[in-house]
């Protein structure tokens, strides 16, 4: 039976049990003296004494009792026990139940259960003791949140049995908000969220989940106060470790899959890199081999990294591929292991690259007809481009130029010294943007006699989709492309200089730029004297980049004759022709969105192993639950299967737990119940009973008792 | 009757002279109209006239009253010697909300000997605790009660009780049988005094048990925690929650008191319980009664 009190300040009143005691004391020192003659009939005071000190103890045991009883009754005893069950109704509870859904949930050590078989357990046990007035609803704590189970008084069984393993990355503030708010309108006497979790440091103490706790905290201390006002109680937060007992396991994983190119040629060699991350406690496991799979099928191994040459914990690898085929492509690696590896999710990434015959490209020339003089001329061949359809004046292009079946319109669009876009063509771009559709600018003396219009319309003070502000044309004669400060992959092939000639470019004319915080534009290449040369910016579903020379012979530009050029072209253009390829790579939460022409059921599998047969609807086809990390495989009748891959967080598989200090950081931030610890939290599945009644009923008792003995005592003693 | 008294010399002994007087002539003059009535107070003793006593003895006052003849019984041939045996010791000093037991007694032990020595009557006097500490032979001349009282004033109870030995002592001193009165409150071994007081009763003495009580050593009406000190013996207390006890105590006086007068009426000895928020006339009632019984 577990006893705990909710008020043991007012236990110092038990000082008051010693109150009968002093009393008889001191009335034992007060008696009158009595000259007497008859003392021969006195009773013997040993035989007196033997009598009553039986009585007197009794009584004043009692009387004592009684005290201690009321003091304890006071101090509102509640117990969890089932003992006291059939006693009486609990007071009704609310709780909102929340499982870390984080993937590092798995983690098994050996001969030891994953925090998640632990925590289902201890949720099962919760609904196997729940009183008649308490409601559950459950939460998965991940990007996104789940809501599971409602207040609903059926189904919490069920649903728990058909929970599947955690998959999701880690959110546990936007999950006790929910929680929170769940409660919120809660009139039940107590509501709890109790956290059932690993206590990782990732999820709960790194820097931007205790900035979230802090504004969460601060908000529930101000919705508190309200609740408080309303006459309605106040959520407490509790959270179980269940892995507490569960030694810290080793985790060796593999960092993400990463292609530096995502579209790539049929043909053409795409390269793809990892690392295989290592820390401290992973020394017992030995990694065996890395497995690749294309499309599903085996492909060749990788060669091991030498892990003696681990740096920051890693030891990164590169393999290569090429592809016979155009379309999507998944590539997946996977490390197998020999030893207690804790989670097997994070052995394996994966990556989606597209493969095309020719990346189809729109280069919009700012010269009114196109001539070897015009500014696309050069970019035309060194994109090996065979149609004329690839480059059109300025004046003659228009949106349903962007438009077209999705394998034939264009991906990147390079506007070549434009001048101006009527307004129309503008959309046209925002909608192409948005597309996921990316675009190169080129500027130069075509845009010098209105550059204007370019900073007004285009770049509009950082909000538009330019990268950067055009200043001023500047004129130097040694100025030349630096390769030294080359930071993107599609230079990745020209920052060796002293393989190249393009340092030795001098441009006599090119743009100064002005770049703000606004436009979170980056430098991506630098001229010798430290001006842009090319500014890459994010802009909706697509990217830009502004080169500040132009792309043709203008200004007596070096560029188009040196060897480089069409490799810089080329790569530009495949680097921004891959984001809407990166559409495929999506974060947890975000929504699946294919449009699709047929009304045909497609089938969706996740990562988790659920199939899930999707309908569409208003031409397309959507799923939201989408908090597994991992492939998700959609597949059409009559199409290729469609991959989306939504990234794990890689500082999940740092099974690092909060330190005591990063603990007191949480509950700095927010308000947890008290006895947090799991002693008291294996009574939080239990309905609290409150027995103050029971106590006040033994005193009744124990006042019963005291009167009758009392009146015994007087009977005994007579009247005079 | 006043005038066999001189009042002036009575008069030197004030308050109790005063006490027994008026408590004797008090109860006298209720006499009249009490079952007392017939005695003779004038005279002490009257019998009728049998052929051979002598003529000088007739009281011809009577013959004139009664016609019939009677013989005056000579004092000496007539009066009782009373022997008064009042006890002294510690424990007759209590006193409760009433007198105390000693001065009850010597109340008492006044009207008595005021009765007595106004009938004729010789009455002597023995004062003790565990030792005899006064005694007066008895007399019957009037001048013999300021003897007497001034005894009972100077006295002042204190010391053990030891009665037995000094039942017994007085059961041998005295050897004229006579009528010994004993005003104590008796609290003692019980085997004993009834050893003592079957001597006496050998002696074929007249004897008269007077067993004086307070109320409060029969009612025991204290309340509280109680530290009872010995009257007797100040060393010896005893610390005891009073109405605690009550019964048992109530219980074992009154086991005592009827055991006693058990023993008495066994020996034939006239026991009398006297409380002293009695009136001291009930003992001289029963003095009376005894004398008519014994007459």
């Amino acid at each position: 039976m577990n006893l705990s009190l909710l008020s043991p300040v007012v236990l110092f009143g038990l000082a008051a049990v010693a109150a009968p005691v002093l009393l008889h004391l001191f009335q034992r020192r007060r008696f009158q003296v009595l000259d007497w003659g008859a003392m021969q009939f006195l009773p013997t005071m040993q035989a007196v004494r033997r009598r009553r000190l039986f009585d007197e103890m009794l009584l004043l045991l009692l009387r004592m009792g009684m005290i201690a009883l009321l003091v304890l009754a006071l101090a509102a005893p509640v117990s969890t026990s089932a003992l006291f069950a059939p006693l009486a109704d609990a007071p009704s509870r609310d709780i909102v139940l929340v499982l870390d859904g984080s993937f590092s949930m798995s983690a098994r050590s050996p001969n030891q259960p994953a925090p998640w078989d632990d925590a289902l357990a201890w949720s099962h046990d919760l609904t196997a003791h729940l009183g008649r007035n308490d409601r559950v609803a459950l939460l998965v704590a991940r990007k996104p949140v789940v809501l599971v189970h409602g207040f609903e008084r059926v189904g919490l069984r069920e649903k728990l049995d058909a929970l599947p393993q955690p998959h999701g990355n880690p959110d546990l503030p936007t999950t006790l908000a929910q929680a929170w708010k769940l409660l919120a309108d809660s009139s039940a006497a107590r509501k709890q969220i109790i956290v059932l979790t690993d206590r990782q440091k990732h999820g709960w103490a790194d820097p931007a989940s205790l900035e979230a706790l802090q504004s969460l905290g601060q908000g529930w201390r101000s919705d508190a106060q309200r609740m408080q006002a309303d006459g309605l109680s106040t959520p407490t937060l509790h959270i179980v470790d269940v892995a507490e007992k569960t030694p810290t396991a080793s985790n060796v994983a593999l960092a993400p899959l990463v292609a530096p190119r995502v579209v790539g040629r049929v043909g053409q060699k795409l390269t793809f890199q990892s690392a295989i991350l290592l820390d401290a406690a992973s020394q017992a496991i030995k990694p065996l081999r890395l497995r690749t799979t294309i499309d599903g099928q085996p492909g060749p191994d990788v060669p091991l990294p030498a892990l003696g040459e681990l740096k920051q914990g890693q030891a990164a690898f590169t393999f290569h591929h090429k592809f016979d085929t155009p379309g999507q492509h998944l590539v997946s690696v996977r490390l197998e292991v020999e030893g207690p590896d804790a989670i097997a999710l994070d052995n394996e990434q994966h990556v989606v690259v597209e493969v095309v015959r020719q990346v189809p490209v729109l280069l919009i020339d700012g010269d009114p007809r196109l001539s070897p003089e015009s500014s696309t001329f050069f970019l035309q061949r060194a994109l090996g481009a065979s149609s004329d359809d690839t480059a059109i004046p300025q004046r003659d292009w228009s949106a349903t130029t962007l438009a077209g079946d999705a394998a034939k319109r264009p991906r990147v669009l390079v506007l070549s010294d434009v001048p101006t876009l009527t307004d129309a063509q503008q959309q046209a771009i925002e909608a192409f943007l948005e597309d996921g559709g990316s675009v190169l600018v080129a500027v130069g003396e075509r845009v010098q006699r209105d550059p204007s219009f370019t900073n007004d319309r285009l770049h509009r003070d950082g909000q538009g989709w330019l990268p950067a502000k055009l200043a001023e044309v500047a004129s130097d004669t040694g100025v030349s492309p630096e390769p030294r400060t080359f930071q993107h992959a599609a230079l990745e092939l020209l920052k060796d200089e002293g393989q190249g000639s393009l340092s030795q470019a001098r441009f006599s004319n090119w743009w100064k730029v002005k770049l703000d915080e606004k436009s979170k534009a980056t430098p991506i290449a630098l001229l010798s004297n430290g001006d842009p040369l090319l500014i890459e910016k994010a802009y909706r579903k697509g990217r830009v980049i502004l080169c500040t020379v132009p792309l043709d012979r203008r200004w007596q530009s070096p560029l188009p004759s040196r060897w480089e050029y069409p490799v810089l072209v080329n790569e530009l253009v495949a680097c921004l022709a891959g984001s809407r390829t990166q559409q495929s790579m999506l974060s947890p939460g975000q929504e699946i969105r294919v449009p699709v022409a047929t009304s045909s059921e497609a089938q969706l599998t996740t990562p988790d192993g659920r199939s899930i047969a999707l309908r569409p609807k208003d031409g397309g086809l959507r799923y939201a639950d989408t908090g597994a990390v991992g492939v998700y495989r959609l597949i059409q009748s009559g199409h290729e299967p469609t991959h989306f891959i939504f990234a794990q967080d890689r500082a999940e598989t740092d099974l690092e737990r909060c330190s005591p200090d990063d603990w007191r950081k949480v509950a700095e931030r927010i308000p947890l119940a008290d006895g947090d610890n799991n002693d008291d939290n294996a009574a939080l599945s239990r309905p609290r009973q409150d027995l103050w009644w029971l106590f006040l009923v033994a005193v009744m008792a124990f006042l019963c008792c005291e009167i009758v003995l009392t009146r015994r005592l007087a009977l005994q003693r007579g009247g005079p | 009757m006043a005038a066999r008294f001189d009042p002036t010399s009575l008069a030197r002994f004030g308050r109790l002279s005063f006490l027994a007087r008026n408590v004797v002539e008090g109860f006298l003059s209720g006499v009249h109209q009490s079952p007392y009535k017939g005695f003779s107070v004038e005279f002490a003793e009257h019998r009728q006239y049998y052929p051979g006593d002598e003529i000088r003895h007739i009281d011809w006052r009577a013959f004139g009253k009664t016609d019939r003849y009677y013989i005056k019984e000579h004092e000496e041939e007539t009066n009782l010697q009373a022997h008064l045996l009042l006890d002294a010791s510690g424990s007759m000093a209590y006193q409760g909300r009433t007198a105390s037991k000693f001065d009850y007694a010597v109340q008492v032990a006044a009207s008595l000997a005021y009765l007595m020595l106004h009938q004729r009557d010789a009455v002597g006097l023995a004062v003790h605790d565990h030792q005899l500490r006064g005694m007066l032979p008895p007399k019957s001349h009037p001048k013999h009660l300021p003897r007497i009282l001034q005894m009972l004033e100077a006295t002042q109870p204190g010391g053990e009780t030891s009665l037995a030995p000094l039942w017994h002592r007085v059961a041998t001193q005295i050897r004229r049988r006579g009528l010994i009165v004993i005003l104590s409150d008796c609290f003692d071994q019980l085997s004993s005094l009834r050893h003592a007081l079957r001597h006496l009763s050998h002696r074929r003495h007249e004897i008269l048990l007077f067993q004086i009580v307070a109320p409060e050593e029969l009612d025991f009406p204290f309340t509280g925690r109680t530290q009872f000190r010995n009257l007797e013996n100040v060393a010896n207390v005893q610390l005891l929650d009073a109405p605690a006890i009550r019964a048992e105590y109530q219980k074992n006086i009154e086991a005592f008191c009827t055991e006693l007068r058990r023993d008495a009426s066994r020996m034939r000895i006239d026991y009398q319980l006297l409380r002293t928020d009695q009136p001291v006339e009930r003992a001289l009632g029963h003095y009376l009664n005894h004398r008519r019984q014994h007459a």
